[in-house]
């Protein structure tokens, strides 16, 4: 038994930190001299997480889409020459790109951070979100879409020529070829806990993370969407994306959780925390992806504190080689 | 105002010898010796380099070499330049990515998102080429069935949307798109919108570069059907109100002397087939710029000699450079001194930006930067003084 965990990286911010770019509001009362104005930007902060992610065992690294925040995409691009081993994994809204075009950007991803992409679809987008940017079509309409749109991002990748008339995309001779084809396919990820979003899931879904929640609420989930999947002969594997504030006691733990502006899906000891991922791990659910703030700080203190109590992670064998899980 | 020299990345590979028939550098043929980027390994499975690794070296070679940044092509066998900007913009500090793209490929909100979070990533290092022509079969090969007229309706469209939405709380209903009270948000929003380099030469491309172009992106035409057009640029810009810039894209073969540089020439040239010659005559889609090209040609061509252009100017236009590579003909060969005449000329017709390439792509932004920008004049205009004066260093 084992599982993945990813690090959620702060695609919109995290408290004004990094943004030192020119025009940045001063901090402070400048009695100190200050020469970053211009040469530190927000993604060295963002790389700075990245980093703090892959040191601390993380297999990989979640980047959502957020309304008014940085796009996914690029931040994956950029931050993936500086890290070797972590996936990305950045949330994409199907109305972005035709999805021609999101494989070809996804195909060169993959040749040069040694096919460590998977992307990401949110089925449960609200809709007024989904119309400021341009996306018009609601219920059976949208879900339709999404599943020409896998299809056909899937088809240019695996198909040379790729031939395809449908509801809303066609292609003639498509296809990717020669040096940017025949590489492994990028995992897909969904999200949502409505039964239409499970079929959905069961159909489109590589891996499928469920609604956040107490691990009870979380594995009823994962069962519902087992059985969706099933129903079309497919495996989905289950996870789920956990905001968490963990401490050396509860006490702390829920003093800085009433605090902070962290999500708080999980909140107690190192102990009780590592309990309830196992209780998760073991009930089948295999991806998980933590959200904990500030991103770097508490990158180190999960991995210190709680990664070494979880039974599902390897125990040290002095001498021998780090075993990775990349997937 | 200064100009704005760019550099091409090579997107699908590069050769070590403008006459090599496949490119060694990067993975687009079967490795072959002398292979780069991937390499050969030991074992003679492919090494542990990418070829971004060598499009990085590039961008590097050209910001130190003076260029303000490079252009970043995208064909459908091509790496594509959204991912690899972002992937470089970290290990270059004042490369510029003036990144190729069609419209409609991506949503102009999200377009202005990306392009945001880009600026964010390289510290306002984005430019647009954008692109409209093409068609034919290349253009269903990315799913768009949109005639070419309709095209640049689209892209206009699309420019005013992504404009737009940049400032935030946007709506917008158009042929093309709708958006319901969408845009950035601080502090994306605070972001520069790129510069627009503008292609295509048709009369509906004119309409639409007119409204939207900051520079207006040609191939190298000879100075007498260059100037009618940049006219038309100008007239239908200024009908907008506002001023047409122009910017000039080809190859520069440059050496020390004429003769060595034309040696380069032969020598490429013998590497070609008879079917290599025919094969740049046949049309290829809708794009009225290479049926421009295609006319400044002699029917028959059988010597290089053939495709000198606009000699009783000077010597060292030449039109056969899309014999070796995909894109424009016409570029120019010759010395340092004549290289830079020809800068001249066309900076004194009018040109107040160049995008230059030459094979091999790394060593030559070293060779164009070195040897022959510094030999260009430049108009009265576009004289910028140093900042502060060079230390002579005796080494």
């Amino acid at each position: 038994m084992s599982a993945s965990l990813f690090w959620n990286l702060p695609s919109r911010g995290e408290r004004g930190r990094g943004e030192w770019q020119a025009g940045a509001p001063p901090r402070g009362r400048g009695w100190w001299r200050e020469e970053r104005e211009g040469r530190f930007g927000p993604y060295d902060y963002l790389a700075q997480v990245a980093h703090a992610a892959e040191v601390s065992g993380f297999d990989g690294a979640f980047i959502p889409w957020e309304v008014g925040g940085d796009e996914p995409l690029i931040i994956a691009a950029a931050l993936a020459r500086e890290t070797r081993n972590l996936v990305f994994v950045p949330e994409i809204q199907p109305a972005s790109a035709t999805p021609v075009y999101l494989a070809k950007m996804a195909v060169t991803f993959q040749r040069f951070a040694r096919n460590r992409f998977a992307w990401k679809l949110d089925l449960e987008l609200d809709s007024a979100v989904r119309r400021a940017h341009g996306d018009f079509l609601e219920g059976e309409e949208w879900f339709a879409r999404a599943e020409e749109y896998i299809h056909v991002a899937k088809g240019t990748w695996t198909t040379h020529p790729f031939d395809f008339r449908g509801r809303f995309y066609d292609v003639e001779r498509g296809g990717l070829a020669g040096p940017l084809s025949g590489l492994p396919l990028p995992r897909i990820y969904t999200s949502g806990r409505s039964d239409r979003v499970l079929q959905a899931a069961a159909k489109l879904a590589d891996v499928h993370l469920l609604g956040p929640g107490p691990v009870e609420d979380v594995l009823s989930q994962a069962r519902r969407l087992k059985a969706a999947a099933d129903k079309e002969g497919r495996e989905v594997a289950a996870g789920v994306r956990l905001g968490l504030v963990t401490r050396h006691t509860t006490e702390d733990a829920v003093r800085v959780a009433r605090e902070g502006s962290s999500p708080t899906d999980l909140v107690g000891d190192f102990g009780t925390v590592a309990a309830r991922l196992d209780e998760l791990v073991a009930g089948g659910v295999r991806h998980l992806v933590i959200d904990a703030r500030p991103h770097l700080e508490e990158a180190y203190r999960f991995a210190e504190h709680v990664l070494p109590l979880l039974s599902f992670r390897a125990r040290p064998r002095p001498g021998a080689p780090r075993d990775v899980q990349t997937q | 105002m200064a100009v704005d020299v760019y550099w091409r990345l090579p997107m699908h590979g590069c050769k070590g010898e403008l006459g090599i028939r496949r490119p060694n550098r990067g993975d687009w043929s079967d490795p072959i010796a002398g292979n780069l980027a991937p390499g050969i390994a030991r074992d003679g499975s492919p090494d542990d380099n990418r070829f971004v690794d060598h499009l990085a070296d590039i961008a590097r070679a050209a910001e130190i070499s003076g260029f303000y940044g490079g252009l970043l092509p995208s064909f459908p066998n091509t790496d594509d330049p959204w991912t690899v900007a972002p992937a470089i913009a970290r290990e270059t500090k004042t490369f510029h990515f003036m990144i190729a793209f069609q419209p409609g490929f991506i949503h102009p909100v999200h377009a202005a998102r990306m392009s945001a979070s880009l600026q964010r990533a390289s510290n306002g290092r984005l430019v647009y080429n954008i692109i409209t022509g093409g068609g034919g079969p290349p253009q269903l090969w990315w799913g768009d069935r949109v005639a070419h007229d309709d095209r640049y309706a689209r892209t206009s469209e699309f420019l005013d949307v992504l404009k737009g939405s940049w400032a935030g709380n946007f709506s917008y209903e158009g042929r093309f798109y709708r958006v319901e009270n969408g845009g950035l948000q601080s502090p994306l929003s605070e972001q520069p919108i790129p510069e627009i380099y503008f292609s295509g030469s048709s009369d509906a491309a004119i309409v639409s570069a007119g409204r939207h172009a900051d520079y207006y992106l040609s191939h190298l035409e000879p100075l007498d059907s260059l100037r009618p057009k940049l006219d038309r640029v100008r007239e239908r810009t200024a009908k907008e109100g506002r001023v047409a810039k122009f910017s000039l894209r080809f190859d520069v073969l440059a050496r020390r002397t004429p003769e060595e540089a034309w040696a380069e020439v032969a020598r490429a040239w013998s590497s070609l087939s008879k079917a290599d010659i025919d094969r740049v005559n046949r049309p290829i889609g809708d794009a009225t710029g290479f049926q421009r090209q295609r006319a400044f040609r002699p029917a028959v061509v059988t010597h290089y000699d053939d495709l000198h252009v606009d000699k009783h100017i000077g010597p060292g236009l030449w039109g056969g450079f899309n014999l070796f590579r995909g894109g424009p003909g016409i570029g120019v060969v010759g010395s340092y001194e004549q290289a830079a005449q020809w800068l001249d000329r066309y900076l004194r017709a009018g040109i107040d930006s160049f995008v230059l390439a030459g094979t091999p792509h790394l060593e030559e932004a070293f060779r164009v930067g070195e040897e022959v920008l510094p030999l260009v004049h430049g108009r009265a205009d576009q004289q910028v003084k140093p900042s502060r004066p060079w230390q002579a260093v005796a080494i």
